[in-house]
């Protein structure tokens, strides 16, 4: 550097052309145009594809739209058959919530419980970690087929060895109206690897000197798990509840493949409808106000737990 | 010694660990002997092992009964233009955000971020339409181009955190010698950040093969199906039962370019997942 403002002094050249760059810009012009530039792609990418589809998404649900013919004013119609008429949609709803209801607790608890088993340096633990977390990288629709197999009465797996081995009669999970919803969950509790490795990681964190702190104050392992692991883990359980609760909102491919809404609606999620109404009864106007209600539905569940999460997230990291 | 590792005494550990990893593993091979079945072994599944082996049953659904091979390529080429989409524009964008300084840098920043807590769905109808509007349905245009304009935020969030950690003297010194921003980018930048754009390509590259509600709403002609298309039209039949052999060869078919990639890059993948958790 010194170098070059000496040659700068010795030959009086401006300074732009020493740095060897185009005359007329400053260097904080330039460096914004250059910054434009670099942004430009998402710029256009967000107005093509969130922005605009979004906004687009708040005008159709003010419409009866059949693709066929044009969007047709309705004011806030969809809205009040959506609340006041359309009972399937009620079902959906609380569909919906009892899968997450059921769903996010039992896949924090199932990755913390195996994220604490393999959180140790013992001999062969990779082996353990790695079957473990090897369901979680099959594709989702893979996954689904898999199990649609499984859970098939007569050529799946599981039925004919409970009735050959323990004489037990189960049920035909998928098309049973008290096991569909249960079967769909499994699932997701069989692909439970990658919220383990958060809570391992999560785990890993935890200072060691806290342990010894809490083993010198007679703490018992049931303390030491209760005041030390849970407590330092909140974070994290905080951050699996929300992405748990947004994903769970969101389920489609595993309930399309598997049971398509049925038996009796009794796995009809929130998209699972959305899609159903839109896409094959082309009622898309009706459809948007699904999707805009259920972004109100998210954001205002999360809120809610951030609202919430000073009372029982601890921040006080060592 | 931490209270988890405690709790369970290493004997009781490992039988849990033997148990539990026992039963994770059982529908992979479950599937794979599935797959390996002759038609008749159906009828007895119980009997986990395949004998004979019928080898076979690949090249029926691969090729003959099923044209999988089609689908394999027609997924190959989505994928790996979109995993390429996503790679170059994540780092070009993520570069203006993490080393660039612009008004409104922050709040089209958080702007961007925001974009992640939109649930597909809201934008589902309206890009249906625009991409019929624009003639795109049963191309795969709108499965690769939305890479290519930096629509996944998570990525670029990712590897903006990694730019910030980037040293400024080799930037500074490409500067000095004369080299614009876009040079320095693709000269200095991306050859420093291969483990970040290993990351990126390995979760992109996963989210695309995987991905079945966009090429639900945008391919109908069979022949231009991707795999997980391809394999949903499988149990659609309504010969399933008589087949489930070759259900579960497809099956494998596109699991295993996944456990490739996983193995070759087991690091990185665990290293993605645990930076991001956005999987759930």
């Amino acid at each position: 550097m010194a170098e070059i403002s000496l040659l700068r002094k010795v030959t009086h050249a401006p300074r732009h052309r020493a740095e060897g760059r185009s005359p007329g810009l400053s260097n904080t012009t330039r460096e914004a145009l250059w910054g434009y530039f670099f942004i430009a792609p998402w710029i256009i990418g967000f107005l093509l594809f969130s922005l605009g589809p979004i906004l687009a998404t708040m005008y159709l649900s003010l419409t009866h739209y059949d693709v066929v013919s044009a969007p047709r004013w309705a004011g806030l119609d969809n809205f009040s058959r959506m609340f006041f008429e359309d009972k399937e949609y009620w079902k959906t709803l609380a569909v919906t919530v009892e899968y997450s209801a059921i769903r996010v607790p039992l896949c924090i608890a199932v990755g913390l419980v195996l994220a604490m088993l393999i959180n140790t340096q013992a001999r062969g633990i990779s082996i353990f970690r790695l079957a473990l977390y090897l369901p979680a990288i099959v594709p989702l629709v893979a996954a689904s087929i898999l199990w649609l197999w499984l859970l098939n009465p007569q050529y799946g797996f599981i039925n004919p060895t409970l009735r050959d081995t323990f004489g037990v009669i189960a049920p035909n999970w998928l098309r049973d109206e008290n096991f569909a919803l249960l079967a769909i969950i499994s699932l997701s509790v069989w692909q439970i690897g990658h919220t383990m490795m958060i809570f391992l990681a999560g785990l890993q964190e935890i200072p060691r000197e806290l342990y010894e702190a809490a083993e010198l104050d007679g703490a018992s392992a049931f303390q030491k798990t209760r005041f030390v692991t849970l407590s330092m883990l909140t974070p994290t359980i905080y951050f699996n509840l929300i992405i748990g609760i947004i994903n769970s909102f969101q389920a489609f491919a595993a309930v399309f493949i598997l049971t398509r809404g049925g038996p009796a609606n009794e796995t009809m999620v929130y998209i699972m409808y959305l899609y159903r109404r839109g896409i094959e009864y082309l009622e898309m106007g009706y459809a948007s106000t699904m999707a805009l209600v259920l972004v109100a539905i998210i954001l205002s569940l999360t809120i809610l737990i951030m609202k919430t999460s000073d009372k029982w997230v601890n921040y006080d990291r060592v | 010694m931490t209270a988890s590792e405690q709790w369970w005494s290493e004997r009781r550990r490992y039988i849990a660990l033997f148990g539990l990893s026992a039963v994770w593993l059982m529908p992979v091979v479950l599937l794979v002997a599935t797959s390996l079945k002759t038609q008749a072994q159906l009828y007895d599944p119980t009997r986990i092992l395949p004998s004979p082996i019928a080898w076979e049953n690949y090249w029926t659904v691969l090729v003959e009964a099923f044209p999988f091979a089609r689908y394999v390529m027609n997924s190959l080429i989505v994928s790996v233009l979109s995993v390429i989409g996503d790679v170059l524009s994540s780092a070009f964008i993520a570069y203006g955000f993490a080393q660039l300084r612009f008004p409104g840098r922050r709040i089209l920043f958080l702007i961007m971020l925001s974009t992640m807590m939109f649930p597909f769905a809201v934008r589902m109808i309206p890009l249906f339409l625009i991409f019929k509007e624009m003639g795109w349905i049963n191309t795969y245009l709108p499965l690769i181009i939305p890479s290519y304009l930096g629509t996944h935020a998570f990525f670029i969030f990712l590897l903006h955190q990694f730019f910030l950690g980037i040293p400024k003297a080799p930037l500074e010194s490409a500067r000095i010698d004369g080299a614009n921003e876009l040079q320095i980018w693709w000269m200095v930048v991306l050859p420093l950040s291969k483990p970040a754009l290993a990351v990126v390509a390995i979760l992109a590259f996963e989210q695309s093969w995987g991905d079945f509600l966009s090429p639900l709403l945008y391919i109908n002609d069979t022949s231009k199906y991707t795999l997980p298309l391809g394999l949903y039209s499988l149990i659609t039949g309504d010969d399933v039962a008589s087949q489930w052999h070759l259900v579960m060869a497809g099956t494998v078919t596109m699991i295993l370019p996944v456990i490739i990639i996983f193995a070759l890059a087991q690091r990185f993948f665990v290293r993605g997942i645990t930076m991001s958790g956005m999987k759930g």
